[in-house]
C-alpha cells in the first residue's frame, strides 16, 4: 500500500511537470466543447439558392418573395438558369428554384405547371434538405394563394408533433453531452495509451519492474493518476455544458459520476492494452486514433444516426463503449435518470471493460515471467 | 545547387528506410486507411432509417388502420410496436425503444368523414433532435399523401419536380469518399510530419543532424517530399478502393486531382513540421498533432455545413486546410470543378503551407543559434 502511494504520488508529480499533459486534461476539454458547440451545429440554417423566373408574371414574382421570406432560404434571383449553373459547380449555391416561362398561364388556366427544384448532389445530405424544405415552401405558398382567392384549403390531417426532452429540437443540447464522450476518449484513452508505451519504449518500465514495486502496483497507480485527472476533464465538460452553454441537466451527478467512471474503466482499458501491445509511442497513437477516437466519433451516434447504418456497421458499434456513454449521456442531460437504460448501458461498458484488462494481463504475465 | 539536391535527396532516402524499415511500420502506412475506409464510408450518413415507432390506435374506424400501415410499408420506417396505454408511449420513448410515439385519437376517422379537420399526435425524442426532424417530415408527407387522395387532388395544383445534379440517386458514399480521403490523409500525413523532427529530438539524433552539413532549408525540403509521396500514396490507394469497391465516380481531371492533392499535403505537413519544430517530445507532438486534427475535422463541413457557424467562425475556418480541400475534393469527383474554381479554393492552403513551412524553418535556426 505504501509503495502504491508512492507511485501515485510519482505519477501525479510527472503529470503536473509535463506541460502536454495538463494541456490536454484541463485546457483541451475547453477548446474542445467551444469548437465542437459553436462549429458543429446541425439545426438547419438558411440555404443560399437561386431562384430562375423565366417568365415574369406576377404569380413567379409571389412565389420569389415567399422564398425570399422563408427562414430557410437566402435568395438571389435571375432569368436563366445558365447564369447559375457555375455557382452550383462552385458550392456557392445549395439550389435552384426554376420557374418556367409558361408558368402564369398554366396556373391560370388550371393546367397545374411544375416548378423544378435542382440541388447540388455532391453534398447529399444538404440536398435533400433543400429539396424538402423547397417543396414545403412551394406549397405553402400554393395553399395561401387558395385562400386568398377564397378557394379553402382541402381537409387535411393534420400531424401536431410535440418533441420531449428537447421541444425546441436544438442540435447544441444533444451533441454538446456527446462531445463529452469524445473528450474523455481523448483523456482515458490516447493519453494513457500514450504514457504506458513511453515507460515500455524509454526502458523504463523495466527499471520500474526492477524495484520492490510490482508491475500491477505500478499500472493500477497510472491508471488511478489518469482517473483523477479525466474526472477533472469531465467536470470542466460539463460545467461549460450547463454554464456555458446552458444545455439543461435533468439527472443527478452521482449517476453522471457512476456513468462516467464506468465508462472511464473501459477507456482506461482501451490505453492500458494498447500501450501493452506496441510498446511505441508512434504505434499507440495510432492505434488508439483508429480504435478509439474515430469510432467515439463516427460509431457512437454522437453524430450519426446508428440505426441508418448498415446491420454488419450496427453490430460492430456494439462494441463501441462511446455508443453506451452517449445515449447515457444524452439521457442524463435531457430526460433524467433513467435507470433501466443507463443499467444496461454500465452493463456493457463494464463487460468490454473487462475484455480489454484481460487480454493485457496475459499479455502481461507472459512478458514479466 | 546541385550539391544541395544532392543532400536533399540523401535525407528523403533516409526518411523513406526510416519509414519502411520495419514491417509493423510498413503497415501502418497500408491497413490503418483500408480500415478508416471500410469502416467509416457507410457510418457516415446523416440519412435516416430503420426508425422504430410505436402506436397508440384509439381509433376504430379505417383511416387509422390506413395510416399505421402505410407508415409500416414506408421504407424509412422498419420496427413497428403497437400499445393499448397512454403511458407505454411514453415508457417507450424514455427507454429509447422507440424515435416517435404515435397516437390516433378516437375520433380520428369519425373527423376525417366529417370533414372537420382530423389530427394525430406525435410525441418524438428530442435527445436526437436532428434525426426527429428527418423523421417529422417523412411522416408528415406520408399523412399530407393520404388526405390529398382523401380529398382528391385539387385541379392545377403546382408540381414540384426535384432533380439533384451531380448524383442524381442521392448516394451518400459518393458524397462521402471524397471527403474521407482528405480526411484519412490529413490523419496520416499530420502524425507522420509531427512526429518526424520530434522522434530525432526524443532519440538524440536531432543534434546529429543539426551539425551536419545540411542546411535548415534542406532538412526541411528533405523531410518534406517523403512526407508528400506518402500523401499521395494514400490518397491513391482510396482513390482505388472509391472507384472499384464503392463506384464513385471521378468526372474531373485526374491531373487536377493530383495537383490539389499534392497542395493540400502541403498545407497540412507544413502545420505537421510546425508543430514538430515546437515541441520536445513524441508525446507533446501527438497532443500538438490532435489538436490541430480533431478541430479542422469537426469545422470542414464534414460533419456539419459551415454555412450553419456563426459569422466569425465562418470567416476564421478560412485557415482550415480540410475545409478547402473537400470543397476541393467533392468539386473534382462529382461536379468536373473547372481548374480556376478550384484554384480559388486552393491558393489559401499554398499560403498556409508556405507560412508555416517558414515558421519552421525560422524556429529551426534558432535551434542552431
Amino acid at each position: 500500500m505504501r509503495i502504491l502511494r508512492a507511485l501515485i504520488r510519482k505519477e501525479f508529480l510527472q503529470v503536473a511537470r509535463d506541460p502536454a499533459t495538463v494541456f490536454v486534461t484541463l485546457l483541451l476539454p475547453l477548446v474542445l466543447m467551444f469548437i465542437f458547440g459553436y462549429g458543429v451545429n446541425l439545426d438547419v440554417g438558411r440555404f443560399r439558392v437561386g431562384v430562375v423566373l423565366e417568365g415574369d408574371d406576377p404569380n413567379g414574382l409571389s412565389l420569389l418573395d415567399a422564398f425570399g421570406n422563408s427562414r430557410y432560404f437566402a435568395v438571389v434571383s435571375g432569368r436563366d438558369i445558365r447564369a447559375f449553373r457555375d455557382d452550383l459547380t462552385a458550392g456557392r449555391l445549395k439550389g435552384l428554384i426554376v420557374v418556367p416561362r409558361d408558368f402564369g398561364r398554366l396556373l391560370a388556366s388550371g393546367h397545374g405547371p411544375s416548378i423544378q427544384i435542382v440541388t447540388d448532389g455532391s453534398d447529399a445530405n444538404t440536398a435533400s434538405f433543400v429539396r424538402a424544405y423547397s417543396q414545403m415552401a412551394i406549397m405553402n405558398w400554393q395553399a395561401n394563394a387558395l385562400q386568398e382567392k377564397g378557394r379553402p384549403s382541402p381537409p387535411a390531417i393534420r400531424v401536431e408533433s410535440r418533441s420531449w426532452y428537447n421541444p425546441e429540437l436544438i442540435s447544441r443540447n444533444f451533441l454538446m453531452p456527446g462531445s463529452m464522450s469524445m473528450i474523455l476518449t481523448i483523456t482515458g484513452v490516447i493519453l494513457t495509451a500514450l504514457v504506458i508505451a513511453r515507460e515500455w519504449e524509454r526502458g523504463t518500465m523495466e527499471s520500474l519492474m526492477a524495484t520492490t514495486a510490482g508491475i500491477y502496483e505500478i499500472i493500477m497507480a497510472k491508471l488511478l493518476a489518469y482517473f483523477v485527472l479525466a474526472v477533472v476533464s469531465m467536470a470542466l465538460c460539463w460545467g461549460m455544458a450547463v454554464f456555458w452553454y446552458g444545455v439543461p441537466f435533468r439527472g443527478s451527478l452521482p449517476a453522471l459520476l457512476a456513468l462516467g467512471s464506468i465508462f472511464l474503466w473501459t477507456a482506461l482499458g482501451q490505453g492500458l492494452m494498447i500501450s501493452t501491445l506496441t510498446k511505441s509511442q508512434y504505434l499507440a497513437a495510432e492505434l488508439a486514433l483508429i480504435t478509439a477516437f474515430l469510432p467515439s466519433f463516427l460509431l457512437s451516434g454522437v453524430i450519426f444516426e446508428i440505426s441508418s447504418m448498415p446491420l454488419a456497421l450496427r453490430l460492430i458499434t456494439r462494441l463501441v463503449p462511446a455508443r453506451y456513454f452517449v445515449s447515457s449521456l444524452q439521457t442524463i442531460f435531457l430526460a433524467g435518470d433513467v435507470w433501466p437504460l443507463f443499467a444496461r448501458s454500465m452493463a456493457a461498458m463494464a463487460a468490454i471493460g473487462s475484455v480489454y484488462f484481460l487480454i493485457t494481463a496475459r499479455r502481461t504475465v507472459k512478458k514479466v515471467a | 545547387m546541385i550539391a544541395a539536391m544532392r543532400r536533399v535527396r540523401t535525407l528523403a532516402v533516409k526518411e523513406f528506410l526510416v519509414l519502411l524499415r520495419d514491417p509493423r511500420g510498413r503497415s501502418t502506412l497500408v491497413v490503418p486507411p483500408i480500415i478508416q475506409l471500410l469502416l467509416f464510408a457507410y457510418a457516415v450518413t446523416l440519412e435516416v432509417n430503420n426508425v422504430s415507432v410505436i402506436f397508440l390506435n384509439q381509433d376504430l374506424g379505417r383511416h387509422g388502420h390506413e395510416i399505421t400501415e402505410r407508415v409500416a410499408a414506408s421504407p424509412y420506417f422498419s420496427s413497428i410496436a403497437f400499445t393499448d396505454r397512454p403511458q407505454g408511449l411514453g415508457l417507450a420513448l424514455e427507454r429509447q425503444e422507440a424515435l416517435l410515439a404515435i397516437q390516433l385519437p378516437q375520433d380520428f376517422s369519425r373527423t376525417i368523414e366529417a370533414g372537420t379537420g382530423a389530427s394525430l399526435q406525435v410525441l418524438s425524442d428530442g435527445r436526437r433532435s436532428n434525426a426527429v426532424q428527418i423523421v417529422t417530415a417523412y411522416l408528415t408527407e406520408i399523412v399530407n399523401q393520404y388526405s390529398l387522395e382523401l380529398a382528391g387532388e385539387p385541379a392545377g395544383a403546382v408540381q414540384a419536380e426535384g432533380r439533384h445534379w451531380f448524383n442524381p440517386d442521392l448516394v451518400y458514399v459518393w458524397t462521402i469518399i471524397p471527403s474521407l480521403m482528405a480526411i484519412i490523409t490529413l490523419i496520416m500525413t499530420l502524425n507522420l510530419s509531427a512526429m518526424s523532427l520530434a522522434r530525432e529530438k526524443e532519440l538524440g539524433t536531432f543534434e546529429q543532424l543539426l551539425v551536419s552539413p545540411f542546411s535548415p532549408a534542406e532538412i526541411i525540403i528533405g523531410k518534406l517530399i517523403p512526407a508528400m509521396i506518402l500523401a499521395v500514396f494514400e490518397s491513391m490507394l482510396i482513390f482505388l478502393l472509391g472507384r472499384l469497391l464503392y463506384g464513385v465516380p471521378m468526372r474531373g481531371s485526374f491531373l487536377l486531382l493530383l495537383a490539389s492533392i499534392v497542395i493540400f499535403s502541403f498545407s497540412v505537413i507544413g502545420f505537421g513540421f510546425f508543430t514538430s519544430s515546437i515541441v520536445k517530445t513524441q508525446q507533446q507532438a501527438i497532443v500538438g498533432a490532435f489538436m490541430f486534427m480533431v478541430p479542422s475535422v469537426a469545422l470542414s463541413g464534414f460533419a456539419a455545413p459551415v454555412e450553419n457557424m456563426p459569422a466569425w467562425l465562418q470567416k476564421a475556418v478560412i485557415l482550415n486546410p480540410l475545409k478547402h480541400a473537400l470543397v476541393i475534393l467533392k468539386g473534382i469527383f462529382l461536379k468536373d470543378m473547372p481548374a480556376g474554381e478550384v484554384w480559388l479554393n486552393a491558393w489559401p492552403l499554398v499560403a498556409i503551407g508556405v507560412v508555416s513551412l517558414a515558421f519552421s524553418g525560422w524556429l529551426f535556426r534558432r535551434n542552431l543559434g
